[in-house]
């Protein structure tokens, strides 16, 4: 659940970033990158206090950044077979 | 904007330099030190027979029993099983040479299949098979080296936030620096942590002039002072009996109201014998260095201390932030993988360096040989423990060093790996010790897995780890192949 809410939440983040390719991106719009952006961060956020309501702050804290750098792997390897599906179609 | 652009190409030099000239003891490091998380689940995989498990106060009392009987070493330091370890792990020296066993916790016998197990990788990770100090001194100086490259390689990457999600596959040298960069970004608080705190761990021997300053060389003071429930004395001179070693061990329980780690026996004949129990470090992020020190023939309580002092428990902290005892299975495995995704940042940088030159102009004799030490260690090294695994499961049990000989098997393969490394051209060297390294883990995952149907979780979960890895690295060979020479 945790690592979902935080693969989500990077997923919200890569949807507003001007490197990703503007047929992945949902928030095209500036007004709908900063939401994206903000929902994102909000995710990120709470994730954080959903494993701090099972763990001790110090082993929240190592396991949130842990299964952070998983979550923001999964998308960033999504995007990149996206990416490489889309070019191999053209 | 001029100067900003000249610091950032001041700071992408010293991140190449620093990267490069410790980057192959630095990655081997981090492959040991990855290994290493699994420190007591890898010695219970190499001892498929020794699956018996007995509470700490039985496993040590037959364990001693064993010991009385066979050695006459001076001291006896051994290793508590738990919940993570079914073994007790023995050690004792005679002179400058050391012993070590894993004895059964219900028979006391020394196991079947004698290995250093996952101690070898824990060893490896900071003493790189070197004596002392040299091993300590060349991991501490490739941690400091490590650190300039994080801070150089943070402040010369320009985009770090715009970048963050881009990786593009398949188109050369960009596609090195997205994963070089990815591999170093997403984990990088877990990788200024893990080098941060394991250069404290090694702090004094490299700055050793406060402890000189109120020391002098008397090491044994300063333990004193850091562990005062550690007690030590000389011995009698007449010989004395060990009193039952069980209840102490069983009393150590109770006043830790948990696990005891260590448990050290000194001048184990002597009338003035000594039993320091140590509590486990499985209970927090901090280490512990609470022990209790027990007369050897009375049993009696010597000395027993709660630590208090806020900068031992500071050092405490930060040294358990970086052995990671405290971690349950899902931490420890994000410790494992995340220290894998640091070797392989560590990987793809020394990779993207002769990328980067290659694409510019024909290699120089340096390079060249840079090039040559990135396939034999790279690729070498996972090989060379592929190989390590196999000789626990086909060199012949008993024997005079069968421990000594499945590490000889390793830096034998890894000697060979290095060697053609250097005989073959690259594009055929990545491709081939891939290749075969692929294999050696896949087989071995294969082999192991009908041999031992996965009879205990350990077994099981290390047969599937080294099927992964072994299909990673025949990923890497078929792509490599299919490329004109990384």
């Amino acid at each position: 659940m945790i690592f979902l809410l935080q693969v989500i939440g990077f997923m919200l983040l890569a949807s507003a970033m001007h490197a990703t390719p503007a047929r992945l991106r949902l928030a095209r719009t500036k007004n709908a990158s900063r939401i994206a952006r903000a929902a994102g961060v909000g995710l990120l956020l709470l994730s954080f206090i959903a494993l701090m309501r099972q763990e001790r702050f110090g082993i929240a804290l190592l396991t949130w950044f842990g299964l952070a750098t998983f979550g923001a792997m999964l998308v960033l390897i999504t995007l990149a077979l996206t990416r490489l599906g889309a070019g191999s179609r053209r | 904007m001029k100067v900003r652009d000249g610091v950032r190409q001041t700071m992408a030099w010293l991140h190449g330099w620093a990267g490069l000239l410790l980057g192959w003891v630095l990655y081997v490091m981090c492959l040991a030190g990855s290994l290493a998380v699994f420190r007591p689940e890898i010695g219970e995989w190499m001892r498929p027979e020794t699956r018996d498990r007995a509470p700490a106060p039985h496993a040590i009392a037959a364990a001693v029993a064993w010991l009385q009987r066979h050695s006459d070493a001076p001291a006896w330091f051994l290793s508590a099983p738990g919940p993570r370890a079914n073994t007790v792990e023995g050690v004792w020296f005679q002179g400058l040479s050391y012993t070590l066993r894993a004895f059964d916790p219900v028979t006391g016998m020394p196991a079947l299949r004698q290995t250093r197990g996952g101690e070898f990788f824990y060893r490896l990770h900071f003493e790189l098979q070197l004596p002392y100090p040299w091993g300590r001194m060349i991991a501490s100086m490739a941690a400091m080296m490590m650190l300039v490259a994080l801070i150089t390689g943070v402040i010369a990457h320009r985009r770090i936030f715009r970048d963050f999600f881009t990786f593009r596959p398949g188109r050369g040298q960009r596609a090195w620096l997205d994963a070089h960069n990815a591999l170093g970004v997403f984990a990088l608080p877990f990788h200024i942590m893990i080098t941060v705190t394991g250069l404290v761990t090694l702090a004094s021997l490299v700055m050793p002039w406060g402890i000189r300053a109120n020391y002098g060389e008397n090491s044994a003071a300063m333990f004193q002072d850091l562990v005062p429930g550690a007690i030590s004395r000389p011995p009698a001179g007449h010989p004395g009996k060990l009193a039952p070693i069980a209840p102490m061990i069983a009393q150590a329980e109770r006043r830790f109201s948990g696990n005891v780690g260590l448990v050290s026996i000194l001048n184990p004949r002597d009338a003035a014998s000594l039993v320091i129990v140590y509590q486990a470090d499985d209970r927090s992020i901090a280490t512990s260095p609470e022990a209790i020190s027990f007369d050897g023939v009375t049993g009696r309580v010597l000395a027993d201390y709660r630590e208090a002092r806020p900068l031992v428990k500071t050092y405490d902290v930060v040294y358990g932030l970086h052995l990671a005892r405290f971690a349950g299975p899902l931490l420890r495995w994000l410790y494992f993988m995340s220290g894998l995704m640091l070797a392989g940042g560590i990987a793809t940088g020394l990779i993207l360096w002769i990328v980067k030159r290659r694409e510019k102009e024909p290699l120089t004799i340096g390079n060249r040989f840079a090039e040559r030490l990135n396939i034999g260690m790279i690729a070498g090294a996972p090989l060379a423990f592929a190989v390590f695994f196999w000789a626990n499961r086909l060199l012949p049990l008993g024997g005079a060093d069968r421990a000594g000989a499945e590490v000889a098997w390793l830096y034998g393969s890894w000697a060979g790996a290095l060697a053609a490394a250097f005989i073959l051209r690259p594009r055929l060297g990545w491709p081939l010790l891939s290749g075969i390294g692929g294999i050696a883990w896949v087989t071995l995952a294969i082999v192991d897995l009908a041999i031992h149907k996965g009879a205990t979780t350990v077994l099981l979960a290390g047969d599937a780890a080294m099927a992964v890895t072994g299909l990673f690295f025949l990923l890497v060979a078929l792509r490599s192949a299919r490329a004109r020479g990384a």
